[in-house]
């Protein structure tokens, strides 16, 4: 009878114990920065300044404005010379972030490191130039009301 | 109680760890930027062309790689191609999985003379209908075994056929070995492989049928 209450006490420990290692482990395997990060781009963004390799240059007229859908849907507003004429200046493109990187489909295999905050956005990426070196464009975007573009 | 319920509540905790153990080469180490340094065949040391001496990988944490050479930076009036593309995944901390683009070889015979066929025009070959004939590209996978992956260095391993390694971009062609494509109206820096004749038809079918050891050694840059 006592060996048998035991027993049922030692199982129910040994639950116990599991069920809060698993929990444990599952929350530690589990990262939801990212989830906070892809959160803070959703809104409408438009350009300040653009630099490359750190010298200030003309804004990047592909992209004056962006607005990012939390539907995983963005919108660019197109101002270049070819858009205007072919008469397609919205651009509509899946995004996506993982591993630190803001994934636009339209810019792939070029994707931006990105810091945002509530009223700031800043977009860099790298490439290789034609000698083999590396440049670095930045763009710098500040929060502007929703256009509300699907 | 039950051997086995107490086996199972036991193991479970070891099983649930163990998924997420640390594997023995990072991922995340592979990031960045590497120039290649040497690359050897069966153990020797390859000569490479100036152009193939350039040759970088980019490696970013989104599973996108970008490649440069200079293979082909002559072509359409010096303003050729020099950046290419692919995606890179770790297996089991112990392969590096890259894709790059690779062309099959697959020209085509006379039944009578065993000639291999080529097209004319005003009769002379026509190289850039020839070729398009005679490969077709295809963007693969490769598997390297990592050797070492440090801060400073990767070295990656391939066995594989010699053709499947000189018309493909592991990780810089010869230029020796590829043409520009042009057509009357265009030169935009299209490029393939070689034009096939009676001439190399058999060194190339070789090659394509010899395996050998490549090992790939990068440096790390800092940008």
């Amino acid at each position: 009878m006592e060996s048998a209450l035991k027993s049922r006490r030692l199982r129910k420990f040994l639950f116990l114990v599991t069920s809060i290692i698993s929990l444990l482990v599952a929350y530690s395997c589990n990262d939801d920065s990212e989830d906070n990060e892809s959160a803070k781009l959703v809104g409408t963004w438009e350009q300040t300044s653009r630099t490359v390799d750190g010298t200030p240059t003309i804004l990047d007229s592909t992209r004056l404005v962006i607005q990012i859908n939390n539907n995983s849907i963005c919108v660019l507003y197109d101002s270049s010379y070819t858009a205007i004429s072919a008469n397609k200046v919205l651009i509509r493109s899946g995004w996506s972030y993982n591993s630190g990187l803001l994934n636009i489909a339209v810019d792939l295999p070029v994707s931006w490191t990105v810091t945002a905050t509530d009223s700031e956005l800043g977009m860099e990426c790298i490439g290789f130039k034609q000698d083999g070196t590396i440049a670095k464009t930045s763009l710098n975007f500040k929060r502007i009301a929703n256009i509300g573009q699907e | 109680m039950n051997i086995y319920k107490l086996l199972l509540i036991l193991f479970l905790p070891v099983v649930i760890l163990s998924s997420c153990k640390k594997e023995e080469f990072d991922a995340g180490s592979a990031i960045g930027l590497w120039k290649q340094v040497s690359v050897t065949e069966d153990g020797t040391e390859m000569v490479l062309a100036p152009e193939q001496e350039t040759c970088k990988i980019l490696i970013e944490a989104n599973g996108i790689c970008r490649y440069y050479h200079q293979a082909f930076m002559s072509y359409a009036n010096g303003a050729g191609p020099t950046t290419f593309y692919g995606t890179w995944s770790m297996l089991d901390g112990e392969w590096l999985n890259l894709t790059t683009d690779k062309w099959q070889f697959v020209p085509s015979l006379t039944s009578d003379s065993s000639k291999v066929i080529v097209s004319y025009t005003d009769g002379t070959i026509d190289t850039t209908a020839s070729v398009k004939k005679q490969w077709n590209r295809y963007h693969i996978q490769s598997r390297f075994t990592i050797l070492q992956l440090t801060g400073d260095v990767m070295e990656i391993r391939l066995k594989t056929f010699v053709g499947e390694k000189k018309y493909a971009f592991l990780f810089a062609p010869d230029p020796e070995d590829f043409i520009e494509i042009k057509t009357s109206t265009t030169t935009d820096g299209s490029y393939s492989p070689k034009l096939v004749t009676d001439n190399n038809y058999w060194i190339i079918r070789k090659e394509f049928q010899t395996l050998k050891t490549y090992v790939f050694t990068f440096r790390r840059e800092n940008y």
